[in-house]
């Protein structure tokens, strides 16, 4: 069982809530509930309409970014610490992959509609999310210019 | 710029002839165009003070090439040649001027310190004009070259030495370099024309300008002519020009700074709009009736002092009303076509009409162009009235009175406008309304009401408010017969009115609310007789105030809203008993209302000065926690009411709130309860170091006017020695940090928070000590953690002269975001001394931390 200090180190490693100060995020924490994934599971399918973060607390999820949401080949694991279903929090689009629980999961999760409140009643969470989601694009644009120099060279 | 003016004329006049101007004019016209695209392409790429360097060391070279070829006795085509120079390059300095200041003021600086820059041009207009006056009949005209070259060295040399103790312009932003800069000037261009197609108002302007430039040349050929006649000798006539730059400035710097703002404020912009081409008109009259030196200088006092002193400032204003992607645009248009086609075609005119040797012959279509520019200036100012009401949503940053004054001036054409704009039922036209009050206070309240007979209740409502500040008594009998035309809402609105008002009519519509169903009517009715007072209704208003009190949910929260009224109740125990169910209420009701409902309730008590009980201080304290920020807000400002003890620590706790609104509502409430604040902040920031760093970066902004240098001063040297305590910290944790410890983790985060934040403090305090792009840059560096930044941001640090106050802070943020290696961890230092020293802090949050920390650590041995 996470306590108030564990959740807010959780958030705060996240990417999205990093650029939150640990003041704003006793909010955040506050609003975060606990759930449970069983491996075999899928903690949402690919094209799923998405109101939950989801950070790791325990267990291991594959993500996986085939149409079929049955099929398990993973682009990526997401161990404890880490957060999956992040970009569902600031746009209203489908889930762009599906999440298989691989081991038995506990999760911290947060939904969107009590984030929304907190936006409302502390913007400088909105601020911190807004910072740390340009960081993400200048790190993505970043890296496709360095795949490009490398094309180039080749 | 008086010494290249000056040389520049007298030169070309005296030594190639003034017949060749008009043949000048074209040549120049083409030039501008030209210049003009360059300019556009390159200015851009590089900073604006880097820009000026080469400019400025360009023109200097060439004036001196020109120095020593004028005076070798070179070749006659020198002197219409240095004669275009000048032309361009006043009109390129000039321009250059204003991207100057755009790339080193914010918006805020850029209004206060624009007048001060540009009187500092006429100024030294003035000066160069003594200096010519004096000193060119000695010197010899081709020899102040010698000292324009000279003080254009000087000009660079001021503009490199700003640079290198400031940092570079803070404001520049590079432009992509692209080779389709001049495709794009010309689409620009291209888009300017089309705007003046669709706007009126810069069709107008446009044809405006084209007249202007035309009458403005015209004059100047005139004047000239007068002149080179005249004075024989050039150095003379250099001296006489030097004579004229400071009649011409002088006049200018004087109407600009004690008359052109109180013209505008007090006649409009289309009146003073008409004021240049008018006086321009009175000139060419001057001249056909004698064309000598009296009404050629008042010519130049034309075109030299009441152009840019008034005309400019208010074409600038015409311009202001078009939203802000044609305003660009237009301005385009006006440098890279209107002015070189309008240079043209009078270049042209005056080419043939002085071989006709006699001036009516160019004097007389230049009172054609001086009457075309006044009568298109008319039509541009009753389009400025159409365009100003068009775009007035984006223009209520104007001076409410001042538009209101244009709006008068152009005519009753625009009444009938904004009198169908408020017809229309939209929410705009309450906007209009309030923009008819204005402008018509005498027709607004005529033509404002059977509106309010016929629109929605909401709209009927707002409109009421708007024609209720002209406090016309037929407004309120209006009221008294419409009383019940529209909803409760607006009922109660109407019965506040005139309750303010006082009208004996209203009397029985007030007794009558008494015992209205409705209970915001019934409140607003009790209030009316409590606060009038109707004393003879007293008794029966405090009944029914207490019925409200003992009734429904929504009865008790319009009693509540009363609260207030209690300090007109004479009788001291009734006072007390109606507080008390007041309070009673409020506990009864407040946990089942909505955020809003909570508002309400708080919102009441926030001017209440009476005695609370425990239980409402124990809801407003509750409050402050709420998830609203309206909540929180309005909780804050019922702080009045809490005990001594508790007071200060909530409010401590609200600055650092992380809603704007809680936070103002807290500073206002510390500047209206406690009697000297400064004095309180520097206790809280220096000695106490109370709270967390962001209730003392809110307290430090509220307050920052009014503390004194010295003592920001011991601000920043207390904060800098704790942000070093905080790093050393910082370091130790680091030090011990593995990732197991998930408390020393976060820890290791709250500390980088606070040594940020409190670097914020330091920051914040020395805003009024030194220049803002300073600030700006060290700020930076110390966010983004980028090494160019961080380079910027020391040497900025460097230029602050105050050098005991920034070493320290320069050294502390070298080792912090710098650093060759980490030193502060000592042998003695261990992980417990100093989460225990940490555990002591008074910052809550640092605190909890700390001890959690530190118990953690404790276990942790325990264990080991």
């Amino acid at each position: 069982m996470a306590d108030l200090f564990d959740r807010i180190l959780f958030l705060k490693e996240c990417s999205i809530f990093s650029k939150v100060t640990t003041d704003d995020l006793r909010h955040v924490a506050q609003a975060l509930e606990e759930d449970v994934f069983f491996a075999g599971e899928r903690a949402f399918d690919i094209n799923d309409r998405g109101d939950h973060l989801y950070i790791v607390t325990e267990g291991k999820i594959g993500i996986s970014i085939d149409p079929d949401p049955s099929k398990k080949e993973y682009i990526a694991y997401v161990g404890p610490g880490e957060a999956f279903g992040e970009m569902n929090l600031v746009d209203d689009l489908p889930r762009s992959a599906t999440a298989h629980v691989i081991k038995d999961t506990r999760v911290l999760s947060l939904e969107k509609s009590r984030l929304g409140a907190l936006l409302l009643s502390y913007p400088e969470i909105g601020i911190g999310i807004m910072r740390a989601l340009s960081l993400k694009v200048r790190e993505s644009h970043a890296r496709t210019q360095s795949l490009k120099n490398d094309d180039t060279n080749q | 710029m008086a010494l290249g003016n000056a040389t520049a004329n007298a030169l070309f006049l005296k030594r190639f002839g003034i017949d060749y101007l008009p043949l000048v004019y074209l040549v120049q016209s083409g030039a501008f165009f030209i210049t003009s695209l360059v300019y556009a392409s390159v200015a851009d790429l590089i900073s604006a003070e880097r820009f000026f360097k080469i400019l400025f060391a360009l023109i200097a070279s060439l004036v001196l090439i020109f120095w020593v070829l004028i005076s070798q006795h070179a070749d006659p085509v020198l002197f219409p040649a240095y004669f275009l120079f000048y032309e361009l390059v006043s009109e390129v300095l000039l321009i250059h001027s204003a991207l100057y200041l755009n790339q080193n003021l914010n918006t805020l600086q850029a209004k206060r310190l624009s007048p001060i820059i540009f009187s500092g041009q006429q100024i030294g207009m003035i000066l160069g004009g003594l200096f010519l006056a004096t000193y060119a009949p000695v010197v010899g005209t081709s020899n102040i070259l010698a000292v324009w070259f000279i003080l254009l060295l000087l000009a660079l040399i001021l503009v490199a030495l700003r640079h290198k103790l400031n940092g570079p312009s803070p404001y520049y932003r590079p432009a992509r370099k692209s080779a389709h800069k001049l495709h794009h000037m010309s689409a620009q261009i291209k888009q300017g024309f089309r705007f003046a197609m669709s706007s009126e108002l810069l069709r107008f302007s446009t044809i405006a300008m084209v007249f202007m430039v035309i009458t403005y040349y015209i004059i100047s050929y005139s004047v000239k002519s007068v002149y080179t006649k005249t004075y024989a000798v050039e150095e003379d006539l250099t001296a006489f020009f030097g004579i004229l730059a400071i009649l011409t400035s002088g006049l200018a710097l004087v109407v600009q700074l004690f008359f052109t703002s109180r013209l505008i404020q007090r006649y409009g912009v289309p009146v003073v709009n008409l004021f240049f081409p008018a006086v321009s008109l009175g000139s060419f009259a001057g001249m056909i009736f004698h064309l000598g030196m009296p009404t050629a200088i008042f010519g130049s006092l034309n075109i030299k002092a009441v152009m840019p002193a008034i005309h400019n400032p208010v074409r600038t204003m015409f311009l202001n009303v078009l939203p802000q992607h044609i305003q660009g645009r237009a301005r385009a248009m006006s440098i890279a076509i209107v002015l070189p086609v309008s240079l043209f075609i009078c270049g042209i005119l005056l080419w043939f009409l002085q071989k006709l040797n006699d001036p009516v012959y160019f004097l007389i279509p230049g009172t054609v162009a001086a009457g075309s520019f006044l009568y298109y200036s008319i039509r541009m100012n009753r389009a400025y009235g159409k365009t100003l009401l068009t775009h007035l949503k984006e223009h209520l940053f104007l001076p409410e009175e001042q538009s209101a004054t244009s709006l008068r001036l152009t005519g009753n054409a625009n009444l009938t406008s904004i009198m169908d704009a408020i017809g229309c039922g939209k929410e705009s036209s309450v906007s209009f309304a309030r923009i008819l009050t204005e402008a018509y206070p005498e027709v607004a309240v005529k033509r404002i009401l059977p509106v309010i007979v016929c629109s929605t209740p909401k709209l009927a409502d707002q409109l009421l408010k708007t024609v209720a500040t002209t406090k016309d008594p037929a407004v309120y009998s209006f009221l008294v017969e419409n009383y019940m035309i529209h909803d409760n809402h607006f009922r109660t609105t109407a019965l506040r009115e005139l309750i303010g008002s006082r009208t004996e009519k209203a009397v029985p519509l007030v007794r009558q609310a008494l015992d209205d169903p409705n209970p915001r009517i019934c409140t607003t009715g009790i209030h009316g007789i409590l606060s009038w007072p109707l004393v003879k209704l007293q008794d029966r208003a405090v009944n029914r105030w207490k019925a409200l009190l003992n009734g429904s949910e929504k009865q008790q929260l319009a009693a509540i809203g009363l609260i207030e009224d209690i300090k007109y109740l004479e009788n001291s125990e009734i006072q007390e008993k109606i507080a008390e169910a007041c309070q009673v209420s409020t506990v009864r009701i407040y946990h089942s209302q909505n955020s809003a409902g909570k508002t309400y309730i708080l919102g009441s008590y926030i001017h209440w000065e009476g005695k609370c009980n425990p239980v409402i201080h124990k809801l407003i304290i509750g409050a402050m926690e709420h998830i609203d920020p309206e909540v929180r807000a309005a909780a804050v400002q019922c702080a009045h009411l809490l005990p001594q003890d508790q007071r200060l620590d909530k409010l401590e706790d609200a600055l650092s709130d992380g809603h704007a609104r809680v936070r103002d509502a807290a500073t206002h409430i510390l500047h209206k309860d406690i009697p000297d604040t400064v004095q309180l902040a520097t206790q809280w920031i220096i000695e106490e170091n109370r709270g967390s760093p962001r209730s003392q970066i809110t307290l430090l902004s509220a307050v920052i006017e009014h503390i004194p240098h010295v003592t920001l001063e011991l601000i920043i040297n207390k904060k800098i020695e704790d942000a070093r305590q905080i790093y050393r910290s910082l370091v130790a944790v680091r030090g011990r940090l593995d990732d197991n410890n998930r408390t020393l983790r976060l820890f290791q985060h709250v500390l980088e928070e606070r040594f940020q934040q409190i670097l914020e403090i330091i920051l914040t305090a020395m805003e009024p000590l030194c220049a803002p792009n300073v600030i700006s840059i060290i700020r930076a560096g110390i966010r983004t953690y980028d090494d160019r930044y961080m380079a910027n941001a020391c040497e900025a640090l460097n230029s602050i002269p105050n050098h005991a106050m920034t070493r320290p802070l320069g050294k502390l943020i070298q080792d912090a975001f710098m650093p060759r290696k980490e030193t502060y961890v000592s042998s003695d230092e261990n992980i417990e001394t100093v989460l225990e020293s940490l555990s002591m802090r008074p910052d809550s949050w640092l605190r909890e931390c700390a001890r959690a920390a530190l118990l953690n650590s404790k276990e942790r041995c325990g264990h080991g």
